[in-house]
Protein backbone atom coordinates (compact mmCIF):
# COMPACT_ATOMS: atom_id res chain seq x y z
CA UNK A 1 0.00 0.00 0.00
CA UNK A 2 2.72 2.88 1.10
CA UNK A 3 4.83 1.91 -2.24
CA UNK A 4 1.37 2.58 -4.52
CA UNK A 5 1.24 6.17 -2.63
CA UNK A 6 4.68 6.45 -3.36
CA UNK A 7 4.05 5.74 -7.03
CA UNK A 8 0.90 8.19 -7.12
CA UNK A 9 2.80 10.96 -5.06
CA UNK A 10 5.56 10.92 -7.16
CA UNK A 11 3.82 12.77 -10.74
CA UNK A 12 2.73 15.17 -8.42
CA UNK A 13 5.96 16.07 -7.08
CA UNK A 14 7.51 16.69 -10.25
CA UNK A 15 4.45 18.95 -11.21
CA UNK A 16 5.14 20.84 -8.40
CA UNK A 17 8.63 20.91 -9.11
CA UNK A 18 8.02 22.09 -12.26
CA UNK A 19 6.15 24.82 -11.01
CA UNK A 20 8.90 25.69 -8.42
CA UNK A 21 11.50 25.97 -11.50
CA UNK A 22 9.11 28.45 -13.05
CA UNK A 23 8.38 30.62 -10.77
CA UNK A 24 11.81 30.98 -9.59
CA UNK A 25 13.70 31.71 -13.39
CA UNK A 26 12.26 35.07 -13.86
CA UNK A 27 13.27 36.35 -10.75
CA UNK A 28 16.61 35.04 -11.31
CA UNK A 29 17.05 36.62 -14.85
CA UNK A 30 16.14 39.87 -13.54
CA UNK A 31 19.72 40.67 -13.09
CA UNK A 32 20.18 39.16 -16.40
CA UNK A 33 21.75 40.93 -19.42
CA UNK A 34 21.35 39.29 -22.89
CA UNK A 35 23.63 40.08 -25.54
CA UNK A 36 23.29 39.26 -28.97
CA UNK A 37 26.96 39.79 -30.47
CA UNK A 38 28.94 39.16 -34.31
CA UNK A 39 31.01 36.21 -34.07
CA UNK A 40 33.99 37.75 -34.12
CA UNK A 41 34.04 39.29 -31.31
CA UNK A 42 33.12 36.26 -29.32
CA UNK A 43 37.06 36.44 -27.12
CA UNK A 44 37.24 39.57 -26.35
CA UNK A 45 33.12 39.41 -24.78
CA UNK A 46 33.48 36.29 -22.98
CA UNK A 47 36.07 38.04 -20.86
CA UNK A 48 34.71 41.12 -20.45
CA UNK A 49 31.46 39.42 -18.98
CA UNK A 50 33.30 37.18 -17.03
CA UNK A 51 35.13 40.86 -15.70
CA UNK A 52 31.82 42.83 -15.57
CA UNK A 53 30.21 39.98 -13.33
CA UNK A 54 32.89 39.71 -11.06
CA UNK A 55 33.12 43.63 -10.56
CA UNK A 56 29.18 44.71 -11.08
CA UNK A 57 27.33 41.30 -10.46
CA UNK A 58 25.84 41.37 -13.28
CA UNK A 59 25.13 37.71 -15.18
CA UNK A 60 25.32 38.18 -18.68
CA UNK A 61 24.11 35.80 -21.53
CA UNK A 62 26.00 35.49 -24.85
CA UNK A 63 24.62 34.73 -28.10
CA UNK A 64 26.90 34.91 -31.19
CA UNK A 65 26.23 34.70 -34.83
CA UNK A 66 26.79 36.57 -37.60
CA UNK A 67 25.27 39.91 -37.85
CA UNK A 68 23.15 39.42 -40.91
CA UNK A 69 21.41 36.65 -39.01
CA UNK A 70 21.36 38.40 -35.58
CA UNK A 71 19.97 41.89 -37.40
CA UNK A 72 16.99 39.28 -38.44
CA UNK A 73 15.91 38.02 -34.84
CA UNK A 74 15.92 41.38 -33.79
CA UNK A 75 13.39 43.04 -36.48
CA UNK A 76 11.58 39.85 -35.31
CA UNK A 77 11.17 40.60 -31.68
CA UNK A 78 14.48 38.43 -30.37
CA UNK A 79 14.58 38.99 -26.40
CA UNK A 80 18.03 40.78 -26.38
CA UNK A 81 18.90 43.70 -24.29
CA UNK A 82 22.36 44.43 -26.62
CA UNK A 83 23.47 44.05 -29.96
CA UNK A 84 27.22 44.39 -31.05
CA UNK A 85 26.95 43.99 -34.36
CA UNK A 86 30.72 43.76 -36.68
CA UNK A 87 29.56 46.73 -38.99
CA UNK A 88 27.68 49.96 -38.62
CA UNK A 89 25.21 49.74 -41.46
CA UNK A 90 23.10 47.54 -38.96
CA UNK A 91 22.63 49.05 -35.94
CA UNK A 92 21.78 52.65 -37.63
CA UNK A 93 18.82 50.30 -39.38
CA UNK A 94 17.52 49.20 -36.33
CA UNK A 95 18.08 53.19 -35.33
CA UNK A 96 16.44 54.26 -38.42
CA UNK A 97 13.23 51.95 -37.44
CA UNK A 98 13.02 52.74 -33.84
CA UNK A 99 13.90 49.46 -32.65
CA UNK A 100 17.24 50.83 -30.48
CA UNK A 101 18.94 53.62 -29.09
CA UNK A 102 21.30 55.53 -30.62
CA UNK A 103 24.30 53.10 -32.30
CA UNK A 104 27.55 53.36 -30.20
CA UNK A 105 31.30 52.06 -31.85
CA UNK A 106 32.73 49.67 -29.55
CA UNK A 107 35.95 49.03 -31.04
CA UNK A 108 37.63 48.55 -34.96
CA UNK A 109 38.48 45.22 -36.11
CA UNK A 110 41.25 44.62 -38.76
CA UNK A 111 41.26 41.55 -41.44
CA UNK A 112 44.04 39.50 -42.35
CA UNK A 113 45.15 36.76 -44.66
CA UNK A 114 46.09 33.49 -42.58
CA UNK A 115 47.50 29.77 -43.50
CA UNK A 116 47.73 26.76 -41.31
CA UNK A 117 50.32 25.81 -44.01
CA UNK A 118 53.85 27.16 -44.15
CA UNK A 119 54.82 30.14 -46.58
CA UNK A 120 57.23 32.31 -46.67
CA UNK A 121 56.83 35.08 -43.74
CA UNK A 122 58.59 37.98 -45.38
CA UNK A 123 56.87 37.91 -48.55
CA UNK A 124 53.20 40.25 -48.79
CA UNK A 125 49.93 39.33 -48.80
CA UNK A 126 49.29 39.46 -52.17
CA UNK A 127 52.64 37.83 -52.85
CA UNK A 128 51.27 34.92 -50.97
CA UNK A 129 47.47 34.88 -52.40
CA UNK A 130 48.98 34.85 -55.76
CA UNK A 131 51.08 31.39 -54.98
CA UNK A 132 47.85 29.84 -53.73
CA UNK A 133 46.73 26.36 -54.99
CA UNK A 134 43.95 25.48 -52.98
CA UNK A 135 40.62 26.96 -52.16
CA UNK A 136 40.97 30.75 -50.29
CA UNK A 137 38.04 30.65 -47.39
CA UNK A 138 35.98 34.53 -47.19
CA UNK A 139 33.31 35.39 -45.01
CA UNK A 140 30.15 35.62 -47.09
CA UNK A 141 30.25 39.40 -48.48
CA UNK A 142 26.59 39.80 -48.02
CA UNK A 143 26.14 39.12 -44.62
CA UNK A 144 29.35 39.55 -42.79
CA UNK A 145 31.83 42.74 -42.90
CA UNK A 146 34.92 40.67 -42.64
CA UNK A 147 34.06 39.17 -45.86
CA UNK A 148 32.61 42.47 -47.46
CA UNK A 149 36.19 44.02 -47.01
CA UNK A 150 39.09 41.97 -47.92
CA UNK A 151 36.30 41.04 -51.14
CA UNK A 152 36.46 44.94 -51.60
CA UNK A 153 39.96 45.05 -51.35
CA UNK A 154 40.30 42.32 -53.94
CA UNK A 155 38.08 44.05 -56.17
CA UNK A 156 39.90 47.12 -55.87
CA UNK A 157 43.58 45.57 -56.26
CA UNK A 158 42.17 43.55 -59.89
CA UNK A 159 42.59 40.31 -58.17
CA UNK A 160 38.96 39.14 -57.84
CA UNK A 161 38.81 37.82 -61.39
CA UNK A 162 41.35 35.87 -61.39
CA UNK A 163 40.52 34.74 -57.45
CA UNK A 164 36.86 34.15 -57.72
CA UNK A 165 36.71 30.48 -58.67
CA UNK A 166 39.01 29.26 -55.50
CA UNK A 167 36.95 31.28 -52.92
CA UNK A 168 34.70 28.98 -50.75
CA UNK A 169 32.22 31.04 -48.58
CA UNK A 170 31.60 30.79 -44.55
CA UNK A 171 28.53 31.85 -42.94
CA UNK A 172 30.41 33.41 -40.39
CA UNK A 173 34.17 34.93 -39.74
CA UNK A 174 34.10 31.58 -37.15
CA UNK A 175 33.19 28.69 -40.13
CA UNK A 176 35.71 30.75 -42.14
CA UNK A 177 38.16 30.05 -39.80
CA UNK A 178 37.34 26.49 -39.48
CA UNK A 179 37.12 26.13 -43.22
CA UNK A 180 41.22 27.40 -42.81
CA UNK A 181 42.24 25.59 -39.57
CA UNK A 182 40.89 22.42 -40.54
CA UNK A 183 43.14 22.61 -44.22
CA UNK A 184 39.94 22.52 -46.28
CA UNK A 185 40.86 25.59 -47.60
CA UNK A 186 44.39 26.63 -47.86
CA UNK A 187 44.06 30.43 -46.81
CA UNK A 188 41.51 32.10 -45.26
CA UNK A 189 40.47 35.62 -44.34
CA UNK A 190 39.65 36.31 -40.82
CA UNK A 191 39.99 38.54 -38.33
CA UNK A 192 43.19 39.69 -36.39
CA UNK A 193 41.35 38.99 -33.29
CA UNK A 194 41.13 35.22 -34.56
CA UNK A 195 44.62 35.12 -35.90
CA UNK A 196 45.75 35.96 -31.99
CA UNK A 197 43.74 33.22 -30.73
CA UNK A 198 45.83 30.37 -29.21
CA UNK A 199 43.92 28.14 -32.65
CA UNK A 200 45.19 31.05 -34.66
CA UNK A 201 48.79 30.83 -33.71
CA UNK A 202 49.28 27.65 -35.13
CA UNK A 203 49.31 29.06 -38.34
CA UNK A 204 50.39 31.91 -40.09
CA UNK A 205 48.64 35.24 -40.67
CA UNK A 206 49.57 38.33 -43.09
CA UNK A 207 48.07 41.53 -42.40
CA UNK A 208 46.13 43.53 -45.16
CA UNK A 209 47.34 47.56 -45.18
CA UNK A 210 45.05 48.02 -48.06
CA UNK A 211 42.01 46.96 -46.13
CA UNK A 212 39.91 49.71 -44.01
CA UNK A 213 39.73 49.22 -40.04
CA UNK A 214 36.33 47.44 -39.94
CA UNK A 215 34.16 49.72 -37.48
CA UNK A 216 32.32 47.61 -35.02
CA UNK A 217 28.94 49.64 -33.97
CA UNK A 218 26.68 47.93 -31.19
CA UNK A 219 23.25 49.67 -29.73
CA UNK A 220 20.42 49.01 -27.15
CA UNK A 221 17.66 47.38 -28.13
CA UNK A 222 14.56 49.23 -27.51
CA UNK A 223 12.23 46.51 -25.73
CA UNK A 224 15.33 45.83 -23.42
CA UNK A 225 14.33 44.27 -20.13
CA UNK A 226 16.25 46.17 -18.19
CA UNK A 227 17.51 49.59 -19.78
CA UNK A 228 19.33 51.15 -16.96
CA UNK A 229 21.57 47.72 -16.83
CA UNK A 230 21.98 48.23 -20.66
CA UNK A 231 23.34 51.86 -20.82
CA UNK A 232 25.27 50.81 -17.81
CA UNK A 233 27.12 48.17 -19.82
CA UNK A 234 27.08 50.40 -22.81
CA UNK A 235 28.93 52.88 -20.73
CA UNK A 236 31.36 49.93 -19.94
CA UNK A 237 32.30 48.81 -23.01
CA UNK A 238 33.78 52.17 -24.34
CA UNK A 239 35.45 53.05 -20.99
CA UNK A 240 39.28 52.13 -20.81
CA UNK A 241 39.67 49.35 -18.84
CA UNK A 242 37.14 47.30 -21.36
CA UNK A 243 38.68 48.88 -23.89
CA UNK A 244 42.39 47.98 -23.14
CA UNK A 245 41.42 44.21 -22.94
CA UNK A 246 39.38 44.82 -26.66
CA UNK A 247 42.81 45.81 -28.26
CA UNK A 248 44.86 43.17 -26.65
CA UNK A 249 42.72 41.11 -28.92
CA UNK A 250 43.40 42.38 -31.98
CA UNK A 251 41.25 45.32 -32.28
CA UNK A 252 41.86 48.99 -33.29
CA UNK B 1 15.56 35.87 -59.35
CA UNK B 2 18.01 33.31 -59.73
CA UNK B 3 16.95 29.65 -59.34
CA UNK B 4 20.09 27.88 -59.66
CA UNK B 5 19.69 26.83 -56.42
CA UNK B 6 16.61 25.04 -56.73
CA UNK B 7 17.90 23.25 -59.69
CA UNK B 8 21.15 22.04 -57.68
CA UNK B 9 19.04 20.78 -55.29
CA UNK B 10 16.85 18.53 -57.17
CA UNK B 11 19.68 17.52 -59.13
CA UNK B 12 21.29 16.56 -55.52
CA UNK B 13 18.22 14.75 -54.17
CA UNK B 14 17.92 13.16 -57.93
CA UNK B 15 21.64 12.31 -57.84
CA UNK B 16 21.88 11.10 -53.97
CA UNK B 17 18.47 9.00 -54.08
CA UNK B 18 19.69 6.95 -57.55
CA UNK B 19 23.16 6.30 -55.99
CA UNK B 20 22.03 5.84 -52.90
CA UNK B 21 19.05 2.75 -53.92
CA UNK B 22 21.87 1.16 -55.75
CA UNK B 23 24.12 0.78 -52.78
CA UNK B 24 21.16 0.40 -49.79
CA UNK B 25 19.54 -2.19 -51.34
CA UNK B 26 21.86 -5.00 -51.21
CA UNK B 27 23.17 -3.57 -48.11
CA UNK B 28 19.60 -3.86 -47.06
CA UNK B 29 19.50 -7.42 -48.51
CA UNK B 30 22.35 -8.89 -46.67
CA UNK B 31 21.18 -7.37 -43.22
CA UNK B 32 17.96 -9.43 -43.37
CA UNK B 33 18.55 -12.73 -45.32
CA UNK B 34 22.09 -12.75 -44.37
CA UNK B 35 22.32 -11.66 -40.50
CA UNK B 36 26.27 -12.53 -39.93
CA UNK B 37 27.37 -12.37 -35.94
CA UNK B 38 27.91 -8.82 -35.03
CA UNK B 39 25.25 -7.37 -37.69
CA UNK B 40 23.96 -5.74 -34.64
CA UNK B 41 26.97 -3.10 -34.34
CA UNK B 42 27.05 -2.17 -37.89
CA UNK B 43 23.04 -1.72 -37.72
CA UNK B 44 23.63 0.90 -35.10
CA UNK B 45 26.19 2.23 -36.70
CA UNK B 46 23.94 2.20 -40.50
CA UNK B 47 21.18 4.60 -37.93
CA UNK B 48 23.73 7.00 -36.81
CA UNK B 49 22.89 9.58 -38.96
CA UNK B 50 19.01 9.66 -37.50
CA UNK B 51 20.80 10.54 -34.15
CA UNK B 52 23.93 12.62 -34.50
CA UNK B 53 22.84 16.30 -34.72
CA UNK B 54 23.68 17.99 -38.72
CA UNK B 55 26.68 19.94 -36.96
CA UNK B 56 28.18 16.71 -35.57
CA UNK B 57 27.78 14.71 -38.89
CA UNK B 58 29.11 17.91 -41.23
CA UNK B 59 32.24 18.81 -38.53
CA UNK B 60 33.54 15.29 -38.66
CA UNK B 61 32.72 14.95 -42.79
CA UNK B 62 34.86 18.19 -43.19
CA UNK B 63 37.49 16.72 -41.18
CA UNK B 64 37.44 13.50 -43.16
CA UNK B 65 37.17 15.15 -46.95
CA UNK B 66 39.52 17.77 -46.12
CA UNK B 67 42.89 17.60 -47.76
CA UNK B 68 44.15 16.61 -44.43
CA UNK B 69 41.78 13.92 -43.96
CA UNK B 70 41.48 10.00 -44.71
CA UNK B 71 39.01 10.20 -48.08
CA UNK B 72 40.35 14.22 -48.74
CA UNK B 73 44.04 12.40 -49.21
CA UNK B 74 42.86 9.57 -51.12
CA UNK B 75 40.51 11.34 -53.42
CA UNK B 76 43.67 14.05 -54.17
CA UNK B 77 46.01 11.74 -54.82
CA UNK B 78 44.20 9.22 -56.69
CA UNK B 79 42.04 11.64 -59.17
CA UNK B 80 44.77 15.02 -58.38
CA UNK B 81 41.67 17.18 -57.47
CA UNK B 82 40.46 17.89 -54.01
CA UNK B 83 37.42 16.49 -52.94
CA UNK B 84 35.80 19.07 -50.46
CA UNK B 85 33.83 22.07 -51.70
CA UNK B 86 32.93 20.59 -54.43
CA UNK B 87 29.28 19.10 -55.97
CA UNK B 88 30.52 15.51 -55.28
CA UNK B 89 31.52 16.24 -51.81
CA UNK B 90 27.71 17.10 -51.20
CA UNK B 91 26.40 14.15 -52.93
CA UNK B 92 28.51 11.61 -50.43
CA UNK B 93 27.38 14.07 -47.57
CA UNK B 94 23.41 13.23 -48.36
CA UNK B 95 24.53 10.09 -49.10
CA UNK B 96 26.11 9.55 -45.88
CA UNK B 97 22.99 11.02 -43.84
CA UNK B 98 20.97 9.75 -46.06
CA UNK B 99 21.59 5.65 -45.37
CA UNK B 100 18.70 5.28 -42.19
CA UNK B 101 16.14 6.64 -44.76
CA UNK B 102 17.07 4.22 -47.56
CA UNK B 103 17.34 1.28 -45.91
CA UNK B 104 15.33 1.29 -42.99
CA UNK B 105 12.05 0.91 -45.51
CA UNK B 106 13.67 -1.41 -48.05
CA UNK B 107 14.85 -3.82 -44.64
CA UNK B 108 10.89 -4.18 -43.57
CA UNK B 109 9.85 -4.52 -47.21
CA UNK B 110 12.00 -7.31 -47.76
CA UNK B 111 11.47 -9.12 -44.06
CA UNK B 112 8.02 -9.11 -45.04
CA UNK B 113 8.59 -10.96 -48.61
CA UNK B 114 7.33 -14.64 -48.52
CA UNK B 115 10.36 -17.08 -47.87
CA UNK B 116 8.66 -19.63 -49.95
CA UNK B 117 9.01 -17.23 -52.94
CA UNK B 118 12.70 -17.66 -52.40
CA UNK B 119 12.49 -21.23 -51.75
CA UNK B 120 10.83 -21.86 -55.06
CA UNK B 121 13.33 -19.54 -56.59
CA UNK B 122 16.42 -21.93 -55.30
CA UNK B 123 14.48 -25.47 -56.34
CA UNK B 124 14.20 -23.93 -59.53
CA UNK B 125 17.74 -23.47 -59.94
CA UNK B 126 18.18 -19.83 -59.45
CA UNK B 127 21.17 -18.57 -57.70
CA UNK B 128 21.11 -16.35 -54.51
CA UNK B 129 22.40 -12.98 -57.34
CA UNK B 130 20.08 -13.77 -59.75
CA UNK B 131 17.17 -14.38 -57.49
CA UNK B 132 18.12 -10.96 -56.58
CA UNK B 133 17.49 -9.54 -59.10
CA UNK B 134 14.25 -11.57 -60.82
CA UNK B 135 12.50 -12.04 -57.44
CA UNK B 136 13.32 -9.78 -54.51
CA UNK B 137 13.35 -6.62 -56.44
CA UNK B 138 10.42 -6.95 -58.47
CA UNK B 139 8.63 -8.05 -55.12
CA UNK B 140 9.36 -5.16 -53.44
CA UNK B 141 8.64 -2.30 -55.65
CA UNK B 142 6.57 -0.25 -52.79
CA UNK B 143 9.73 -0.21 -50.74
CA UNK B 144 11.66 0.53 -53.21
CA UNK B 145 9.39 3.45 -53.75
CA UNK B 146 9.20 4.85 -49.75
CA UNK B 147 12.56 4.31 -49.64
CA UNK B 148 13.14 6.70 -53.20
CA UNK B 149 10.80 8.99 -51.76
CA UNK B 150 12.40 9.09 -48.39
CA UNK B 151 15.26 9.94 -49.69
CA UNK B 152 14.49 12.68 -51.98
CA UNK B 153 12.58 14.50 -49.66
CA UNK B 154 15.27 14.64 -47.00
CA UNK B 155 18.20 15.18 -49.62
CA UNK B 156 15.70 18.53 -50.54
CA UNK B 157 15.65 19.19 -46.97
CA UNK B 158 19.46 18.80 -45.97
CA UNK B 159 20.77 21.67 -44.64
CA UNK B 160 23.23 21.71 -41.83
CA UNK B 161 25.59 19.26 -43.16
CA UNK B 162 26.02 21.18 -46.38
CA UNK B 163 25.75 24.73 -44.19
CA UNK B 164 29.02 23.02 -42.43
CA UNK B 165 31.37 21.20 -45.36
CA UNK B 166 29.80 23.22 -48.63
CA UNK B 167 31.42 26.61 -48.76
CA UNK B 168 28.70 28.55 -50.27
CA UNK B 169 29.65 27.78 -54.12
CA UNK B 170 26.99 29.13 -56.71
CA UNK B 171 26.42 26.53 -59.08
CA UNK B 172 28.24 23.82 -57.16
CA UNK B 173 27.26 23.26 -53.38
CA UNK B 174 25.13 26.43 -53.04
CA UNK B 175 21.89 24.91 -52.87
CA UNK B 176 18.21 26.20 -52.11
CA UNK B 177 18.29 25.64 -48.24
CA UNK B 178 21.51 27.52 -48.19
CA UNK B 179 20.72 30.69 -50.56
CA UNK B 180 17.28 31.15 -48.48
CA UNK B 181 19.25 31.28 -45.08
CA UNK B 182 21.54 34.09 -47.08
CA UNK B 183 19.14 35.58 -48.60
CA UNK B 184 17.31 36.00 -44.80
CA UNK B 185 20.92 37.08 -43.57
CA UNK B 186 21.42 39.44 -45.98
CA UNK B 187 18.44 41.37 -45.42
CA UNK B 188 17.19 40.32 -49.15
CA UNK B 189 13.41 39.08 -48.12
CA UNK B 190 11.93 39.54 -51.34
CA UNK B 191 14.43 36.70 -52.57
CA UNK B 192 14.14 34.96 -49.93
CA UNK B 193 10.30 34.75 -49.92
CA UNK B 194 10.30 34.00 -53.85
CA UNK B 195 12.51 30.94 -53.61
CA UNK B 196 11.05 29.91 -50.78
CA UNK B 197 7.54 29.79 -52.00
CA UNK B 198 9.52 28.13 -55.29
CA UNK B 199 10.91 25.20 -52.75
CA UNK B 200 7.26 24.70 -51.08
CA UNK B 201 5.24 24.30 -54.88
CA UNK B 202 8.36 21.94 -56.09
CA UNK B 203 8.31 19.76 -53.14
CA UNK B 204 4.54 19.86 -52.83
CA UNK B 205 3.94 18.75 -56.46
CA UNK B 206 6.47 16.24 -56.49
CA UNK B 207 4.41 14.71 -52.96
CA UNK B 208 1.32 15.32 -54.96
CA UNK B 209 2.20 12.99 -58.17
CA UNK B 210 3.73 10.43 -55.68
CA UNK B 211 0.38 10.13 -54.22
CA UNK B 212 -1.53 10.15 -57.04
CA UNK B 213 0.97 7.07 -58.17
CA UNK B 214 0.49 5.33 -55.38
CA UNK B 215 -2.86 5.65 -55.56
CA UNK B 216 -3.41 3.96 -59.07
CA UNK B 217 -1.19 1.21 -57.80
CA UNK B 218 -3.58 0.55 -55.09
CA UNK B 219 -6.42 0.82 -57.45
CA UNK B 220 -4.51 -1.67 -60.10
Amino acid sequence: MASKQAVKSSPFLAVALLVAILCAAPSLAAENLFIAAAANFIRPLEELAKMYREEQGVRTTLSFGSSGKLYAQILQGAPYDIFLSADKERPFLLYGKGLCEPPFQYSAGQVVLWSRYHHSADSSWQDIISEQVGKIAISNPETAPYGKVPRQTLHQLKLLKELQPYLVYGQSVGQTFLFAQSGAAEFGFIALSQALSQEGQKGQYWPIPESPPIEQWGCVIVHAKNQNLSQNFQSYLTEEPAQNIIRRHGYL
Amino acid sequence: MDYTPLVLSLQLAGITTLLLLLVAAPLAYILVFYPMRGITFVESLLGLPLVLPPTVFGFFLLMVMGPEGVVGRLHQSSLGSPLIFTFGSIVIAAMLHGIPYAVQPLKSIFAKLDRRLLESASVLGCSRFSAFFRVVLPNSLPGIASAAILCFAHTMGEFGVILMIGGSIPGETKVASIAVFEYVEAMRYQEAWQLSIALLLVSYLILLAVNILERKNHAA
